[in-house]
C-alpha cells in the first residue's frame, strides 16, 4: 500500500505565495505611510515600532515601499509571463502540429534566444528601447515566449500521432478543437510548471534590471532599485538593503516550492 | 562505502578551509598609514584650510604622493579638445594658458608675465614670461604660443565662443598680440587653454604642457598618472612627487575606496557620505559652482503662463532639497549665476519666491489651473544628484496639485532630445561654472541656439547685449545683475542651488584649495 | 564532417546577423557618440568634426562592411569614447577580469556541488538527503545580487575581510585579484551551484532507475561499484551539458554581480558603452557573447554525438 504523502511543497509554496500576494495587493490600496512622501527628519532610521522596517535616505518608510514594491514586481512579472505564455502556447501549438520548414525556422530562433542569458538580452532590448516599466514588460514578454513554445510543441509532437487524436481527426473534429480539448490538457502540468519557473526568472530579471537602473523608475518603488539605493548606506543602515532582498527571496522561494509540488503531482 | 563519503567530505572541508585562508588575510598593501601628527585640525573643522589661499605657517615638505578619485571619464588629454568641465579640472595640472585662474576667480598671468588690453578691447597684448619650460625640456617660445592659439581656434570652430578671434601677431620673441574681430571685453577667460609645443605631433597620446605636473601614463577608464615637473616656473611648486588620478565608474565605488584608504581625495560627496567618511579624512566644504535647477520649457502649455511658472517656483521647497541632498550646506540661488563670482552676483532673486504652498495654489487657480496640471520632469540617469532632486521636487509639486512624473534618460539621450531637440516639459540639470558670465546670460536671449527653454523677453535681450558690449567692468556687472533680476521676476525657471561640494581629503594631506570653476589643483597639496 | 561544416556556417551566419542587427539598432536610437562626448558646450561644428573623425557621417551599410572587414582580421576598431584606445585593448583587460571571476565561480561550484549531490544520492530518502534538498531549494531562490550585497555587508563592512570596491587588476597583483574575486564568485556560485547539485542528483538517480542498473544489481554487484562505475559515467553527459549552459551564463558576464562588487568586467563595460553610444565596443562584446553561446552549444552537441553514437546528427 502506497502511503499518500501530503504534497508539502505545494502547500507551503502556495501559502507563502498567497500571503505575499495578499499583502502586495493590499499595499496597492493602503500602506501605513505614503510611498513617496519624504521626511527629512527621519532619514536612515533602523527598524522600530514606528517604522517596522526603518526608513530610507529620504525618510520614506521602507515597510510601505517594500510591500508596494513587491506588488509592482508581481505585476511586472505576471504581465511578462502572460505575454510569453499566450504567444508561446499559440506558436508552440501551431508549429508543433504542422511542423515543416516553418517549424524549423521557429525552433532555430527559439533555441537561439534560449541559449542567451536572459538578463543580457533584456539589457540590450531596454538599452535600445529606452527605460520604463512598459518597455521592460515588453522585452521580458518576448524573451519568455521560447520556453512555452518548446514545451507545447513537444507535447504536440508527442500527441499528434496518437490514436485518440487520429480518431478525432477522422471524425472530423476541427484542428483547433483537437489542440484545445485533447492535446493541451495533457500538457497542463508542464505548462504550469513552466509558468512558475518563468515567473521566477521574470522576478529576478526585473529586480536585476531595476538594480542596474534600467527597470522600474522612481518614484515608483521597485525592490531591485531599493537594493541599489541602499548599497552606499550599508554601513549606516543595513536594514534598508536587507528587507527588500529578503522579500524577493521569499517570493521566489514560494513559487519554487509550488513548482516542486507540481513536479511531484506529475510524477 | 563510508570511505567514499568521508573522502568527499574531507575534500570539501579542505577546499573550503583553503579558500577561507585565502580570503581571510587582511590586505596589507593599503595606502600609507595615517601619520600621527600633532598639528592636525580638530575633527569636524569644515571649510577651514581649503577656502582661501595657501598661506600656511610652516613651509610644507616636498615629496610624497596622492591618489585623487575621479568619478567621470576623461574625454581627452588634448587641452584644446577637452570641452567638459570635469576633464578640464584634471588636466589643469598638466597645462597652463597665457593666464590662469586663481582660487578667487581672478585671472593671473601664467605663461605670460604681463598683459595689456587695448581701450576698445580689440587687441590683447601678452608679454611672455622668462624661463617657462615645457615638460619635454624645451623653452616656450612665441611661436609655440601662436601655434597653440591658432590650433585652438581651428578646433573650436566658427560658431564657438572663440570665433571672435581674428589673428595672432608676433612683433618680437617675447610679445604676442591677439587681434579680435570686434571689441570683446570678456576675452581673457578664453585664453586659459593650454599652451603646447609646436613640435609635438600628437598631443592626445603624448601630452606635453607647462603645468606643475608632467604626464607619465594613462589607462583609459582606470587611471592617469602624473609626476612632479622639476622645471616648473613657479618656485617651490609642486610639493608632491607623484599624483594618480584614479578613475572609478561611479561615485559609490569611489566612496568605498575613500573609506578604504585607496583614494586620498574625493570631491562631490553627498551629505550622507560626508558624515560617513570616517576618521581618516577631513571634510572640506565648498560649492560646486553649478547652477542647478529645474528648467522649464516655455513652449509647454501651462508653463507659458507667468503665473504658472511663479506657482511652480513657490511650490518648490528649496530648503528641503538642500537638507536632503546636501545637509543644508548648499547655497540657494534665485537666478542663473554662481555666488562665488562675487562681482557679478545679484543676491536679490534669492528672496523672491520663498516656499509657500498656499500662494502656489492661488496662482495656479488664477492662471486657470485650479486642479493643477500634468508635468513630466526629465532627469538624466548619469547623475544621482539630478535624479534625487527630481524625485523630491515631484513629491513637493504633488502637494499643490501638479501631477509630476519623472522620465529618466541617459545622458546621450538627454543631450539629443532635451538640449538639442527641446522635446521636454521640465528638466532637472546643472550648468557648470564659468569665468565669463556672458556664456550663461546670452543663452537666454531670444533665438539663441542654446536657448533650449524657448525663453523670450525683449528687455532681457537688450540688457544682455548691452552688458556684452560694455568694456567697463563695473557697468557690465550692473547690467548683468539686472539680467539676473529679469530672469527671476519672469520666473524663467526654478533656480535651486549651487550645490555644496564636500571634498574629503585624507588627513595626511594638506593645502587643498577650492576654485570657482572646475580645477583640481594638485600643485599646492602636500603631505603633512 | 558535413555536420561540422553546417555548424560552422550557422555560427558565421549568426554572428553576421547579430552584428548587423546591433549596427542597425545604433543608427535608430537617439544620440550618438560625438554628442555624448562633447556635452552641452559643443558647437555644431565641433560635433560635425568629431563625427567625421569617428566616421559616423558615412552611411550605415558602408560602415558595417568596413567593420566586418576589420573584424575578420581581429581589428574591432577604436573606441569612440576613449579616443586612441583600440577596442581590443579595452576588452582584453575587462575580459581577464570577467573570465577570472567565471573560473573561480565555476571552481567553487564544482567543489561544492559534486560532493553534495553524491552525498544526497547516497543518503537518498534519509534525513540528510531531505536537509540537503531543502538547503538547495533555499539557495536557488536567493537572487545573486542580493547575496552579493549581503556578502559585501558581512565580509566587507562588518568583518572587514575585504574592501568593497578595491579591486586590483590581475596583471598587477594576481593573488590580490583572486582574493577579491572570491566574494563575487560566491554570490554567483551559490544559487547556480545549488541548481547544479540538484541536477546532478536527479541525473544520477534517474540513471539508477534504469534497467541496466537493476540487472547489474540483481547479479550481485555491490551498490557502490555500480554507482561509481556505470551510473556516473552515463549521468556525466547531461551534467556536462548543464554545466556548460551554466558556464555560458557566467562567462557572458554576470553583469549585476559585477556591478555590486565594482568588478571592471565585460558586463559593466557593455552597460556603460551602450549609454555613451560607443558602438564599436558594444559590437565587439555582442560578438564575443554570441560566439561563446554558439560555440558552447556546438560543443555540447558534439559531446552528445561522441558519447552516444545512437544520437546521430545529420550524417553525410
Amino acid at each position: 500500500m502506497m502511503k499518500m504523502k501530503k504534497n508539502w511543497n505545494l502547500i507551503i509554496g502556495l501559502s507563502i505565495t498567497g500571503v505575499i500576494l495578499t499583502a502586495a495587493v493590499a499595499a496597492q490600496f493602503w500602506t501605513p505611510y505614503s510611498v513617496t512622501e519624504m521626511d527629512a527628519s527621519s532619514v536612515n532610521l533602523a527598524p522600530s515600532l514606528v517604522h517596522l522596517m526603518g526608513t530610507d535616505n529620504f525618510g520614506r518608510d521602507v515597510f510601505s515601499r517594500t510591500l508596494n514594491g513587491i506588488g509592482i514586481t508581481f505585476l511586472t512579472a505576471s504581465l511578462a509571463v502572460a505575454i510569453g505564455a499566450f504567444a508561446g502556447i499559440l506558436l508552440g501549438a501551431v508549429t508543433g502540429y504542422y511542423g515543416g520548414l516553418f517549424d524549423e525556422l521557429v525552433m532555430g530562433v527559439v533555441n537561439m534566444i534560449l541559449a542567451f542569458p536572459s538578463i543580457l538580452l533584456a539589457l540590450i532590448f531596454i538599452s535600445f528601447l529606452g527605460v520604463g516599466t512598459g518597455n521592460l514588460i515588453a522585452a521580458l514578454g518576448i524573451l519568455y515566449i521560447p520556453p512555452f513554445v518548446r514545451i507545447v510543441r513537444s507535447e504536440m509532437i508527442r500527441c499528434r500521432d496518437l490514436d485518440f487524436v487520429r480518431s478525432a481527426r477522422v471524425m472530423g473534429v476541427g484542428t483547433g478543437r483537437i489542440i484545445y480539448s485533447h492535446i493541451l490538457p495533457n500538457a497542463l502540468i508542464s505548462i504550469l510548471s513552466t509558468l512558475t519557473v518563468t515567473f521566477n526568472n521574470a522576478v529576478l530579471s526585473e529586480a536585476g534590471m531595476s538594480y542596474l537602473g534600467l527597470g522600474v523608475q522612481p518614484p515608483v518603488p521597485s525592490l531591485g532599485r531599493m537594493l541599489s539605493e541602499a548599497q552606499p548606506y550599508l554601513g549606516i543602515n543595513p536594514w534598508y538593503g536587507i528587507f527588500p532582498g529578503l522579500l524577493i527571496l521569499l517570493l521566489i522561494l514560494g513559487i519554487a516550492l509550488v513548482n516542486e509540488g507540481l513536479q511531484r503531482e506529475k510524477a | 562505502m563510508k570511505k567514499r563519503v568521508l573522502f568527499f567530505g574531507v575534500m570539501a572541508l579542505l577546499v573550503s578551509a583553503a579558500l577561507c585562508g585565502c580570503s581571510g588575510g587582511k590586505s596589507t598593501e593599503a595606502s600609507k598609514p595615517v601619520k600621527n601628527s600633532s598639528e592636525e585640525a580638530p575633527a569636524g573643522s569644515a571649510a577651514v584650510s581649503g577656502m582661501t589661499g595657501t598661506a600656511e605657517a610652516a613651509e610644507p615638505a616636498h615629496g610624497g604622493s596622492a591618489v585623487v578619485g575621479v568619478t567621470h571619464e576623461l574625454v581627452s588629454l588634448d587641452p584644446h579638445q577637452s570641452t567638459d568641465a570635469r576633464t578640464r579640472s584634471v588636466v589643469f595640472n598638466l597645462y597652463e594658458g597665457l593666464v590662469k585662474p586663481d582660487p578667487d576667480g581672478n585671472l593671473i598671468p601664467a605663461v605670460a608675465s604681463d598683459y595689456e588690453i587695448s581701450d576698445d578691447a580689440t587687441v590683447y597684448t601678452f608679454t611672455l614670461r622668462d624661463g617657462v619650460k615645457f615638460h619635454d625640456g624645451t623653452t616656450v617660445t612665441a611661436e609655440d604660443v601662436k601655434y597653440s592659439i591658432e590650433r585652438y581656434a581651428e578646433i573650436q570652430g566658427e560658431s564657438s565662443a572663440f570665433s571672435v578671434f581674428d589673428h595672432v601677431e608676433i612683433p618680437d620673441e617675447k610679445t604676442v598680440e591677439i587681434y579680435l574681430k570686434e571689441g570683446y571685453s570678456e576675452f581673457l577667460p578664453e585664453i586659459t587653454f593650454g599652451i603646447i609645443p609646436r613640435s609635438n605631433p600628437d598631443p592626445e597620446k603624448n601630452p606635453v604642457g607647462t603645468g606643475p605636473f608632467c604626464f607619465v601614463s594613462y589607462t583609459p577608464g582606470q587611471k592617469l598618472e602624473v609626476e612632479r615637473f622639476g622645471d616648473y616656473w613657479q618656485e617651490g611648486l609642486p610639493y608632491l612627487d607623484h599624483v594618480e588620478f584614479k578613475i572609478t565608474a561611479d561615485a559609490d565605488t569611489a566612496f568605498m575606496e575613500l573609506q578604504a584608504g585607496t583614494i586620498d581625495i574625493l570631491d562631490f560627496l553627498t551629505g550622507a557620505q560626508a558624515k560617513a567618511a570616517g576618521e581618516g579624512c577631513q571634510i572640506l566644504e565648498g560649492t560646486q559652482n553649478m547652477v542647478q535647477g529645474m528648467f522649464l520649457n516655455h513652449s509647454y502649455g501651462p508653463l507659458s503662463s507667468l503665473k504658472v511658472r511663479q506657482a511652480v517656483c513657490y511650490a518648490v521647497n528649496k530648503e528641503e532639497i538642500n537638507q536632503f541632498l546636501y545637509d543644508g550646506r548648499s547655497y540657494l540661488i534665485g537666478s542663473h549665476m554662481v555666488p562665488r563670482l562675487v562681482r557679478y552676483y545679484e543676491p536679490a532673486p534669492e528672496a523672491l519666491y520663498p516656499y509657500d504652498m498656499e500662494k502656489a495654489r492661488e496662482l495656479l487657480a488664477e492662471a486657470g489651473y485650479p486642479d493643477g496640471f500634468d508635468l513630466e520632469i526629465v532627469a538624466t540617469t548619469a547623475s544621482t544628484q539630478y535624479m534625487d532632486a527630481a524625485q523630491i521636487i515631484a513629491d513637493q509639486l504633488s502637494r499643490v496639485g501638479i501631477r509630476a512624473t519623472i522620465r529618466p534618460v541617459e545622458w546621450s539621450t538627454w543631450l539629443d532630445e532635451v538640449y538639442r531637440g527641446r522635446q521636454f516639459q521640465a528638466t532637472v540639470v546643472g550648468f557648470d561654472g564659468t569665468l565669463a558670465p556672458n556664456y550663461w546670460m546670452m543663452r537666454y536671449t531670444t533665438g539663441h541656439s542654446k536657448n533650449f527653454m524657448n525663453y523670450s523677453n525683449a528687455e532681457y535681450d537688450e540688457t544682455c547685449q548691452k552688458a556684452l558690449m560694455t568694456v567697463d567692468d563695473r557697468e557690465k556687472a550692473e547690467l548683468y545683475k539686472r539680467c539676473q533680476m529679469i530672469l527671476a521676476e519672469d520666473a524663467e525657471s526654478v533656480f535651486i542651488q549651487d550645490p555644496a561640494n564636500y571634498v574629503a581629503v585624507n588627513r595626511r594631506l594638506g593645502g587643498y584649495v577650492f576654485y570657482p570653476l572646475s580645477a583640481q589643483d594638485m600643485s599646492v597639496v602636500y603631505e603633512k | 564532417m558535413n555536420y561540422i561544416i553546417r555548424k560552422i556556417i550557422t555560427l558565421i551566419l549568426t554572428l553576421l546577423l547579430i552584428s548587423a542587427m546591433t549596427f542597425g539598432a545604433f543608427s535608430v536610437i537617439p544620440g550618438d557618440a560625438s554628442v555624448s562626448r562633447l556635452g552641452t558646450e559643443a558647437t555644431q561644428e565641433q560635433i560635425d568634426a568629431l563625427r567625421a573623425e569617428m566616421g559616423l557621417d558615412r552611411p550605415v551599410t558602408e560602415r558595417y562592411i568596413s567593420w566586418v572587414r576589420g573584424a575578420v582580421h581581429g581589428d574591432f576598431g577604436e573606441s569612440l569614447r576613449y579616443s586612441g584606445t583600440t577596442v581590443r585593448e579595452l576588452l582584453s583587460d575587462r575580459l581577464t577580469a570577467t573570465v577570472l571571476l567565471a573560473v573561480i565561480a565555476l571552481a567553487m561550484m564544482f567543489v561544492f556541488s559534486v560532493p553534495l549531490a553524491l552525498l544526497s544520492v547516497h543518503f537518498k530518502n534519509h534525513w540528510q538527503d531531505t536537509l540537503i534538498s531543502q538547503l538547495v531549494q533555499l539557495a536557488m531562490a536567493v537572487p545573486s545580487f542580493f547575496l552579493g550585497i549581503l556578502l559585501t555587508y558581512f565580509f566587507g563592512i562588518a568583518l572587514k575581510l575585504f574592501q568593497p570596491g578595491k579591486f586590483v587588476a590581475p596583471s598587477e597583483d594576481f593573488l590580490g585579484a583572486v582574493r577579491y574575486l572570491v566574494f563575487p564568485a560566491m554570490a554567483i556560485a551559490l544559487p547556480k551551484g545549488a541548481m547544479v547539485t540538484r541536477f546532478i542528483r536527479n541525473a544520477v538517480l534517474g540513471e539508477m532507475k534504469k534497467d541496466y542498473v537493476r540487472t547489474a544489481r540483481s547479479k550481485g554487484s555491490s551498490r557502490d561499484r555500480i554507482l561509481y562505475r556505470h551510473v556516473l559515467r552515463n549521468a556525466l553527459i547531461p551534467v556536462i551539458t548543464f554545466a556548460a549552459m551554466i558556464a555560458v551564463q557566467i562567462l557572458a558576464g554576470s553583469i549585476v554581480v559585477e556591478q555590486v562588487f565594482s568588478v571592471p568586467g565585460v558586463g559593466r563595460l557593455l552597460v556603460s558603452s551602450i549609454s555613451s553610444r560607443d558602438y564599436p565596443v558594444v559590437q565587439a562584446i555582442v560578438i564575443y557573447i554570441t560566439a561563446i553561446v554558439v560555440i558552447m552549444n556546438f560543443a555540447i552537441d558534439l559531446i552528445y554525438q561522441l558519447a552516444d553514437p545512437r544520437v546521430k546528427g545529420d550524417q553525410g
